[in-house]
């Protein structure tokens, strides 16, 4: 008797229509169709030669195809005699060490930072995002990753208006000059100022649009990625806030920067005393599992959630359980829509008083 | 590390009798030193300068 045995970091997203198989050792994601998902489960249980009695001539060939498409993509192997018990599955723990993964920060003056840089050290924060309403000149970025020069950052993104100074030598002092900052973002730049092909140590992007820090929890099929630690935060934990602290404009502390309740302010009180505080967390073990529309995904561990912008629909428990707003995708049509065209999502639209993201 | 502690022994010094054979272009090309940042609190000059594994923010 000949067993199908699934690799074990092959990852099976069942969705509406269709299925996703997410190989977590290449990082790669492949859509399929459902019938292949029960020709999976079959073989889970099943030898090859009894999965095959069940079937007309016909379709044992299409069974033998399919065997042939999870061989060839590698996504298992065949053994003599049923192995499977011998095989273990992979842990879905999400292990991370540090108590908060990364910040979102809105900031009009870079002084602001001040306040966090020693807390960020404290919760081994990994990754700060600088939304900054104000242009940053030369100096500022400089000043910004000083302040974070041996503290436990990993990187550092910037969103930051365009202007004039920023041109090609700009880069290349700050190139020289800088370790943390991994990427910048220019907003509201009406012409790229240069082309280059030269190798700096962060991205660099330009955007024409007035980018609103509002414009955040787009849903996109830019924005999915396979990879371990994603997923595995993903099918556990809420994957946007999960080990996230967002602020404010004015200082208050919150999950994310767009959410309403806050926990605090930075002027008052450290981002640890924020974390302590009942109903900060509460959104974080929220898995697409129990989200709306979501939980028929085939994308859902795949890509990331937004709770500051949803289509406000439904509530379990006092968390808003409801679709994301600014997702155009159908899992039960597979198809993508603009989302900001959708009537049903209107009165939303209306609720968030977004009316810029409506005419984009 | 090396900030922290001080050899009491110096290691043997068999160091001196590695050949070099990397050329001047091949240390110049190597730019993983550009990977690492220090960090105080970790006590290392290495901390690996990490991209984040999902997109932490989606405004484009």
């Amino acid at each position: 008797m000949k067993y199908f045995n699934l690799f074990s970091n092959i990852l099976i997203t069942k969705g509406a229509r269709r299925i996703l198989i997410s190989d977590l050792q290449r990082n790669l994601s492949d859509l399929y169709t459902l019938e292949l998902y029960d020709i999976i489960e079959e073989l889970k249980n099943d030898s090859i030669e009894d999965i095959l009695k069940n079937y007309d001539t016909e379709s044992q060939q299409i069974i033998h195809e399919y065997i042939d498409l999870l061989l060839e993509k590698e996504y298992g192997f065949i053994t003599n005699g049923d192995w499977d018990r011998n095989f273990p599955a992979l842990s879905y723990e999400f292990q991370e060490v540090s108590e908060i993964t990364n910040i979102f920060i809105e900031i009009d003056h870079i002084s602001v930072l001040d306040k966090i840089t020693a807390s960020i050290d404290n919760l081994g924060v990994k990754h700060l995002v600088i939304y900054a309403s104000k242009e940053l000149s030369m100096n500022d970025y400089q000043d910004i990753d000083k302040k974070f020069k041996d503290s436990v950052l990993e990187g550092i993104e910037i969103y930051a208006p365009f202007h004039q100074a920023v041109d090609q030598s700009f880069f290349q002092i700050l190139n020289e000059t800088t370790s943390r900052i991994y990427s910048f973002i220019f907003y509201n730049c009406k012409e790229i100022p240069f082309k280059t092909k030269e190798i700096f140590g962060f991205s660099i992007n330009f955007s024409h649009e007035n980018i609103k820090i509002s414009a955040c929890g787009k849903v996109d099929l830019k924005y999915f990625n396979t990879n371990l630690s994603k997923i595995l935060e993903a099918v556990k934990h809420n994957s946007c806030l999960h080990k996230k602290i967002g602020i404010d404009i004015n200082g208050n502390i919150k999950n994310c920067p767009l959410m309403p309740e806050s926990s605090g302010n930075i002027y008052q009180s450290t981002l640890e005393e924020a974390l302590e505080i009942p109903g900060f967390k509460k959104y974080w073990n929220l898995t697409k599992d129990h989200i709306e529309v979501c939980k028929d995904c085939e994308f859902r561990y795949i890509c990331t959630d937004c709770r500051a912008y949803t289509e406000l629909t439904h509530t379990n428990n006092g968390l808003d359980t409801s679709k994301p707003l600014k997702c155009g995708y159908n899992p039960y049509t597979e198809k993508w829509e603009k989302w900001s065209k959708n009537p049903l999502k209107q009165k939303a639209i209306e609720n968030y008083n977004l009316p810029e993201l409506i005419k984009s | 590390m090396k900030h922290l502690f001080k050899e009491e022994k110096k290691l043997p010094l068999t160091f001196k009798y590695i050949e070099h054979f990397r050329t001047k272009t091949n240390n110049k090309t190597n730019n993983a030193k550009g990977s690492y940042v220090p960090c105080k609190r970790y006590h290392t000059d290495y901390l690996l300068r990490e991209n984040p594994t999902k997109p932490l923010t989606r405004l484009l």
